[in-house]
């Protein structure tokens, strides 16, 4: 597994004062067999809390994940509860309230050809296979509130995130994912849904042979293309699986 | 406006000392900076503008299950496998009495493969009466037909292990896991009944 041409990641502003997403891959060599971490979170939280809650949940999660433990599943929600209590203890240090500061989470475990995730909130994990875009995760958000009288409908507010509070929801699946050749697993920030499922499947699709760092600044610049003038922080962070490569 | 100022991989080298105890992920100054080739200046600017498209967060009012939850409050009563269609391979618990089949999160069982055949909320239910040790499938009064063995579900019919679900373009292959052998309120008289020659 090699930095840009396996595994990648890319981000962008957007039209926000800050980059409240933070990421990070971390490889581990495990004498041969080796494992690659993912955390992306998405921060939420004035004064600068947005960007210190997903920065301290990348960095715990992927500090603190137990690669001995013999149940992986197991080892990613601890990581996950130890990232949001690190965030509680946080938000306490600064005197925040309850909530004040907070942020989504994707946890990704790829070893041995097998993809292992847990998730909370809205941040989006997908698996390009045979052309095809699908979702992997639960996305943790309300249905869109209707206004009375037909106004705008207010956005789907997000129900699940790590605050150090309580964890509502936590996608964890049981059962590993088998990759196959040619899989490209895509993790984001919300900031992707500005562009339309099929589009990203078909940017995949024409440019599946790209190094990973490519495809991602390919998916970023096709975000910043619809110059939206309140684009949301994005994130983009591209595995691809190419055992032969491995 | 926008900037992709961000232009390598963000690599985090793992510590070889244990995630401790006295260590804090925070500084006084702030996170731990674990990137050198992002500018901290461009990022950490104070002051957030109200904005109408950020995220925010609510909290469910009711008792939402905690995340590491004992299984027992909902125990495995069988699964259904995707055979056909997007999601192909993959599986999906059916639990104790009424569970509801969409595409959304929303619904105990929840087959969130892009399939747009399949309704968001409750197109069908799965249903397993422990006391009889029986499975059903039936209708919720969507506008999505579903169909068991290729017969259209219009009242609720009793299912057998094996037998295939399809909603919109996916096809389900249902199987049982509780049943006449075993049930949950009794496992270990169930393992017992192992079949006995007189």
């Amino acid at each position: 597994m090699i930095p840009e041409v396996t595994f990648a990641g890319r981000q962008m502003r957007g039209g926000r004062e800050n980059q409240e997403d933070s990421y990070g891959f971390c490889l581990v060599e495990n004498g041969g067999d080796p494992i690659l971490l993912l955390a992306l979170a998405d921060g939420m939280g004035g004064h600068e809390r947005g960007e210190v809650a997903s920065e301290i949940a990348v960095s715990s999660f992927i500090q603190s994940l137990d690669l001995q433990a013999p149940n992986v599943r197991r080892a990613l929600i601890d990581a996950v509860l130890e990232a949001n209590s690190r965030i509680g203890a946080e938000n306490e240090r600064r005197g925040g309230l309850p909530d004040e500061m907070g942020t989504t989470m994707v946890g990704v475990y790829v070893r041995g050809g097998q993809l292992q995730w847990v998730s909370v909130g809205d941040s989006p994990l997908f698996l390009f296979r045979s052309g095809t875009l699908r979702r992997l995760n639960e996305e943790h958000v309300s249905a869109p509130i209707e206004s009375p009288g037909g106004g705008p409908r207010k956005p789907p507010m997000l129900i699940s995130a790590l605050t150090g509070g309580e964890i509502h929801r936590m996608d964890a699946p049981v059962h590993p994912s088998v990759l196959q050749a040619g899989d490209i697993v895509i993790c984001a920030s919300d900031g992707i849904n500005s562009i339309e499922l099929k589009r990203i499947a078909a940017k995949l699709e024409i440019q599946a042979d790209l190094p990973a760092a490519a495809l991602a600044e390919s998916l970023v610049a096709a975000v910043d293309a619809e110059r939206k003038s309140r684009q949301d922080n994005l994130t983009i962070a591209i595995v691809k699986h190419a055992p032969s490569l491995a | 406006m926008s900037d992709s100022e961000y232009t390598k991989t963000k690599l985090i080298q793992r510590s070889d000392m244990p995630w401790g105890t006295d260590k804090p992920a925070v500084s006084d100054d702030g996170p731990t900076k674990k990137m050198p080739d992002r500018d901290p200046t461009e990022i950490q600017r104070p002051g957030q503008s109200e904005d109408s498209n950020k995220t925010v967060l609510v909290r469910p009012s009711g008792d939402a299950a905690p995340p590491a939850s004992d299984p027992m409050s909902n125990p495995v009563a069988g699964w259904l496998v995707i055979i056909k269609g997007p999601g192909k391979g993959a599986s999906v618990q059916v639990g104790y009495q009424v569970n509801s089949i969409g595409r959304h999160a929303s619904n105990s069982i929840s087959l969130n493969y892009n399939d747009t055949g399949i309704s968001r909320e409750n197109h069908a239910e799965i249903i397993y009466d422990s006391m009889n040790r029986k499975f059903y499938a039936g209708r919720t009064g969507g506008r999505n037909l579903t169909y068991v063995n290729g017969n259209p579900v219009l009242q609720s019919v009793e299912l057998k292990s094996g037998d295939k679900i399809q909603l919109g373009g996916t096809v389900l292959r249902f199987v049982a896991f509780c049943g006449e052998d075993f049930n949950w309120e009794a496992p270990e008289e169930s393992a017992a009944e192992e079949p006995k020659k007189e």
